[in-house]
């Protein structure tokens, strides 16, 4: 009767335990998901010693491959954001050295008309 | 003569049986309710020896290119993943409730387990391609070309030496993708 009771109370006791085990929060499927859309995390490569590296393996070129274009997105983004953030109706455009640089003009200039 | 009859009526008697078994709904047929040893036996060895025989004339090709490993890593990743998991993942809700329970694929696989390299290259890029019946995995040969397939099959190949780190730059979408692909563009 004693051990009965007892396996009685341990298999109520698993089953307690797993159903806790196994049913997670509902806000895990939306981690999962944001995780899947992240973006690639080269941090981590740029942390590791570039000559112990084996750069013939497929897997390192990939990364790397990967990683490189990502960091030129962002120098260029970067770049970008730094000209559209300078004000410049404070600027003198007199005075600044032009002659080396291309001047890209809007569309509607190229159409101007002399009558 | 007699036994020609005898024989008649235990066919007929055994056709019977297994008509009123069928319609009697008395099979479980929940994926929580798992399958006799002998059932699971017999189950298996239809489904590997009908895939040996598949796989026999099936040309693996090169698999060293990185760039198959990125196409391959965001695939495995949205398709895959769910069911096979990941480095430093040891189950999900879909590896855990689906029956047979799909391989975990980012573990190194069983020594001589199929053969070779390539023997497992063929095998997975066919179980990729045409699915297998009631198992739960998909015949995605219907909407990706081989050679997309094949990426996949590299991704598998490398998957077990992977690092979560690894796997995560490999698998992420490339920066300035669309979020969602637009079908029929």
């Amino acid at each position: 009767m004693n051990t009965s009771i007892r396996s009685i109370f341990i298999l109520t006791l698993a089953l307690a335990t797993s159903a806790t085990v196994w049913a997670h929060d509902p806000t895990e499927h939306a981690k999962e998901a944001a995780a899947k859309k992240a973006k690639a995390d080269c941090s981590s490569m740029q942390k590791m010693d570039m000559s112990k590296m084996n750069m013939d393996d497929p897997v390192m070129q990939a990364m790397h491959s990967k990683c490189a274009k990502q960091m030129a997105l962002k120098n260029k983004s970067t770049k970008d954001a730094g000209h559209e953030n300078m004000n410049h109706d404070n600027m003198d455009h007199s005075k600044m050295p032009m002659g080396d640089m291309k001047m890209h003009m809007p569309e509607s200039s190229t159409a101007h008309q002399h009558n | 003569m007699t036994s020609i009859k005898a024989l008649v009526l235990t066919a007929i008697v055994g056709a019977c049986s297994v008509f009123a078994f069928l319609y009697s709904g008395l099979y479980p047929m929940g994926a929580d309710n798992k399958h006799f040893a002998v059932t699971y036996w017999a189950l298996e060895t239809l489904r590997e020896r009908s895939i040996a025989r598949a796989i026999r004339d099936i040309q693996v090709p090169s698999l060293n290119d990185p760039q198959q490993l990125l196409t391959g890593g965001q695939d495995y990743n949205a398709m895959c993943s769910g069911c096979h998991l990941q480095p430093n993942k040891i189950n999900s809700d879909l590896s855990l409730g689906l029956y047979p329970q799909p391989p975990n694929l980012s573990l190194e696989p069983t020594k001589g387990l199929y053969g070779d390299a390539n023997a497992r290259a063929a095998r997975h890029f066919w179980y990729i391609k045409h699915g297998i019946k009631a198992s739960g995995m998909p015949a995605w040969g219907l909407t990706h070309t081989d050679e997309r397939i094949w990426a996949m099959v590299a991704f598998i190949q490398k998957l077990p030496m992977l690092t979560p780190e690894q796997y995560q730059i490999l698998t992420a979408p490339e920066e300035g993708a669309a979020d969602e692909p637009m079908a029929g563009m």
